[in-house]
């Protein structure tokens, strides 16, 4: 592998797993090196010479595995009959710092179908600015935050590094509507 | 197939692809694809998460084995005996589901 070919897997990889840490990064990284090698393989089987290239695109947005994984591994659950009403009502989200992401692009309603669909139609049109996945997304933090907090949304900061914060968001009521515009 | 109904039938589909035996990631997104003539075509964004989500839940075994190409390890999933009981009651109420629209359009 050329080096700047290993140099794109390496950023893949660990955008990929960025966030998540100890036996549970290294095991989500093998696994993810393993079916980024085999596609390679299969490529160049069939004579293809630009294989990584290929392989990287075919395994699209290494921030949607993260999302996925961030979702799932380090973000708090809530659990338990009597807390029904909260769990209703609030999401965990991971969301890109200002420096990384541009502003919400639109008019949307959150949490909702409505919320999603007008995001993934927004990803469709301009896949740098956000896209959705089960209830997790990326925006821009601060304008969300902006958006919501005067609403009576809870932003839990859980942890933060240089490229992105990790939420708990807790909506007051569940099956709330929330507007969110962009800012001038 | 639209987002939502892949969405709320994703586990059904991982847990019938993982039926008769274990599978890794590449290999479950191939088999999905050859078995359905193309219909679904899994992208890695969603099937990893999805996967690890099942293992979480306990219906699936996740475990590391040699590949046979000579690359790094790969991570084979094995659906649990919780598993086998969580794809009946998915299949019972999909067959079900899908026997009561049926029988809507039957009325015509």
């Amino acid at each position: 592998m050329k080096r700047s070919e290993e140099a794109a897997s390496e950023r893949y990889l660990t955008a990929a797993t960025r966030g998540l840490w100890g036996r549970r990064r290294r095991e989500i990284r093998e696994e993810l090196e393993a079916h980024l090698c085999e596609r390679v393989l299969a490529h160049r089987i069939g004579g293809m010479t630009e294989a990584v290239e290929l392989a990287l695109a075919e395994l699209g947005s290494p921030q949607e595995v993260n999302a996925g994984m961030i979702q799932l591994y380090t973000l708090p659950t809530v659990v338990g009959s009597g807390a029904l009403a909260l769990a209703a009502a609030s999401l965990s989200v991971a969301l890109l710092t200002a420096s990384a992401a541009p502003a919400l692009p639109g008019t949307f309603y959150w949490p909702s179908p409505e919320c999603v669909q007008a995001l993934e139609a927004t990803s469709a049109r301009q896949p740098s600015q956000c896209f959705a996945i089960h209830g997790t997304f990326w925006v821009n933090q601060h304008s969300l935050q902006q958006a919501l907090e005067p609403q009576g949304v809870i932003f839990k900061k859980l942890f933060a590094d240089n490229t992105y914060s990790a939420f708990s968001v807790i909506f007051p009521r569940a099956e709330a509507r929330f507007r969110v515009t962009q800012r001038p | 197939m639209g987002k939502a109904l892949l969405r709320d039938n994703f586990d059904l589909i991982l847990l019938a692809i993982l039926e008769d035996g274990p599978k890794y990631g590449l290999e479950i997104i191939a088999e999905a694809k050859g078995r359905t003539d193309g219909y679904f075509d899994f992208k890695e964004g969603s099937l990893y998460p999805a996967l690890h989500r099942l293992d979480k839940a306990g219906w699936v075994e996740a475990e590391f084995a040699p590949s046979n190409t000579g690359g790094p390890r790969r991570r084979y999933y094995r659906l649990s005996e919780a598993g086998r009981g969580q794809l009946a009651a998915k299949r019972e109420a999909w067959e079900r589901f899908n026997g009561a629209v049926g029988a809507l359009w039957g009325e015509r």
